[in-house]
């Protein structure tokens, strides 16, 4: 794991914070609500929180874009800090990140421990147990029931159970199986493995499972009359009462006797476009980034134009000979934008092409980073610094947060040569092929 | 002797030993295999803790009993507990388990609270 991941991974931690909030106010609003109508709520937390790209770009977005940074700056403030006052000994910033990554693996370690052992100390518990009825097992050691195994998993009950009491834990116990909690629970458990630092997704996790149980509850009491969602209410009850005969207490499931009871009571109906709009509030709102200003296209071609313009004036030497014609791939890295100046960080290629013998080929290939400073008027923006940071300058002049960005590089260089080349060919050989007719007008091609 | 409890699936294996004692460990190991689907290992791990419990004694590899089954019965207390073994559930296998006993009060509350949802009109 290099600087580079690992930044993303405390990336994906703030951001899926913010998400993760939002859905607890929504579930705190809509408390009284069906929880299986939330449970995809969940699913955009575990994507948010292991997906390092956001794919959704929106014109507004909960996430104010000064505090989607703020987590990234906070570390890269420390790491950059580090890494600068080590101009005296290089290694400096390199210490501090492998501070922070054995850290970080330690938690992981430990997280996995203590599922592997506990699995292990779990499994020799249930092999003291005799199937009651197919796929359900009673055992004397253990005090709640629930099910265990992947594949084929089984039913375990406490051997104290019976009558009623034990019709609602098997048919509660059954939709877990029936909605693959014995995936889900584990998966959301390596989530958590992976942001142990973030108290944020603990709380998530803990409010996951209680989402979990509420849905099955539900699962297992809705289709059943007004009577008998009085019996399973009164059966979580005799679970954790001090006064059921012959047992420690016990609740199938979990704390939160009071929210669950009233869920079956209440009863309520889960409602699709109820679904559909917090997962859209959830999705555009806190799962996304605003969207950029390079995307404005007055800003983008003026871009273009002034990286030719500076490469043409400055780096080109124009030798007579072959027509050379300029191609430009941008990649917008992250932009600021305070009041009206925006501030944009690109990683530009500028590559010079020629036609030959039915194919471009390209001359020449530079690749810089560049920080534009733009003004917005009405009628656009308007550039107002185009700076080229010279190599030793480039990690003080864009900022570690920006630099992560630039996950591939030799992938994203490829991409960009890529492109530019698909451009080139796509405009020039059909230009020289049909001897400067294009679209009905005469090039002069000048060689 | 020292108590006189027993879940209920070590109830199942100890009646298993009282009908079919003597026996050879062994072959208590295949009938718990034939009628309980038990690994070895679990029988003998259940047998050498009703043996601690002074129920049972495994003399030589063949098995017999200490107490008969009627006389255990008759000294067993109405209230068994079923025992805790090493600490709650992992919170990723089933929700994180309430530990809290309900009093009698947060029991009648709890049940009056039931009762307080009327019946849908539907």
């Amino acid at each position: 794991m290099n600087l580079i991941s690992f930044v993303n991974l405390l990336n994906m931690s703030v951001k899926g914070s913010f998400v993760i909030v939002a859905v607890l106010i929504i579930r705190l609003i809509f408390r009284n609500r069906s929880a299986k109508e939330r449970m995809p709520l969940w699913i955009l937390v575990g994507l948010r929180l292991l997906i390092p790209v956001t794919v959704i770009r929106y014109g507004f977005s909960a996430v104010p874009r000064q505090v989607t940074y703020l987590g990234e700056t906070a570390v890269s403030a420390a790491i950059e800090s580090a890494e600068r006052s080590g101009t005296d000994d290089p290694g400096a910033g390199a210490v501090v990140f492998g501070a922070v990554l054995v850290l970080w693996i330690i938690g992981v370690c430990l997280m996995l421990a203590y599922l592997i052992v506990s699995i292990r100390r779990m499994r020799e518990r249930l092999a003291e147990s005799v199937m009651i009825r197919p796929g359900v097992w009673a055992c004397d050691r253990i005090n709640t029931p629930f099910i265990f195994g992947l594949g084929n998993p089984k039913l375990y009950v406490p051997s104290f159970l019976e009558g009623e009491d034990l019709e609602y834990v098997i048919s509660h116990e059954r939709e877990h199986i029936r909605r693959h909690d014995q995936w889900w629970k584990p998966a959301a458990f390596v989530v958590l493995t992976l942001h142990w630092f973030n108290p944020f997704v603990w709380a998530a996790y803990f409010a996951f499972g209680r989402d979990v149980e509420l849905a099955c509850d539900e699962a297992s009491t809705c289709w059943r009359g007004y009577e008998e969602r009085k019996a399973y209410a009164n059966a979580l009850i005799n679970c954790s009462s001090e006064e059921y005969i012959g047992v420690c207490p016990v609740a199938f499931g979990g704390g939160n006797l009071k929210g669950r009871i009233g869920a079956v009571m209440r009863n309520a109906t889960p409602r699709i476009l109820v679904t559909l709009l917090m997962c859209e509030v959830v999705l555009f709102g806190f799962c996304s980034e605003p969207m950029a200003a390079i995307y404005d296209y007055g800003l983008y071609s003026d871009v273009s134009m002034q990286t030719m313009k500076r490469f043409w004036d400055e780096q080109l030497d124009y030798t007579p000979g072959k027509r050379k014609y300029p191609y430009v791939d941008i990649e917008e890295l992250a932009f600021e934008k305070d009041e009206s100046e925006v501030t944009v960080y690109l990683w530009v290629l500028y590559e010079l092409y020629h036609y030959e013998d039915g194919d471009v080929v390209c001359d020449l290939s530079q690749r810089d980073a560049v920080r534009v400073t733009a003004e917005e008027t009405e009628y656009g923006y308007e550039i107002t610094e185009y700076y080229i940071p010279e190599k030793e300058e480039y990690k003080d002049v864009f900022p570690l947060s920006v630099r992560a960005k630039v996950i591939h590089f030799d992938t994203l260089a490829e991409v960009q040569h890529n492109s530019c080349y698909y451009e080139a060919a796509k405009a020039l050989i059909p230009l020289y092929e049909n001897d400067g007719r294009m679209n009905g007008m005469s090039f002069e091609i000048i060689e | 002797m020292s108590d006189y409890q027993m879940g209920a699936v070590e109830s199942r294996f100890a009646d298993i030993i009282w009908a079919k004692e003597p026996l050879t460990s062994a072959e208590l190991a295949k009938l718990c295999e034939t009628e309980l689907s038990w690994k070895k290992s679990t029988t003998y791990t259940v047998l050498k803790r009703l043996c601690d419990k002074g129920i049972f004694k495994n003399e030589g590899g063949t098995v017999t009993s200490v107490i008969s089954r009627a006389e255990f019965y008759s000294k067993r207390s109405e209230n068994f507990v079923n025992e805790e073994f090493g600490g709650s559930l992992p919170s990723f296998l089933a929700a994180f388990t309430s530990r809290k006993k309900l009093t009698k009060d947060e029991v009648a509350e709890l049940r009056r609270m039931v009762e307080g949802f009327e019946k849908e009109q539907k």
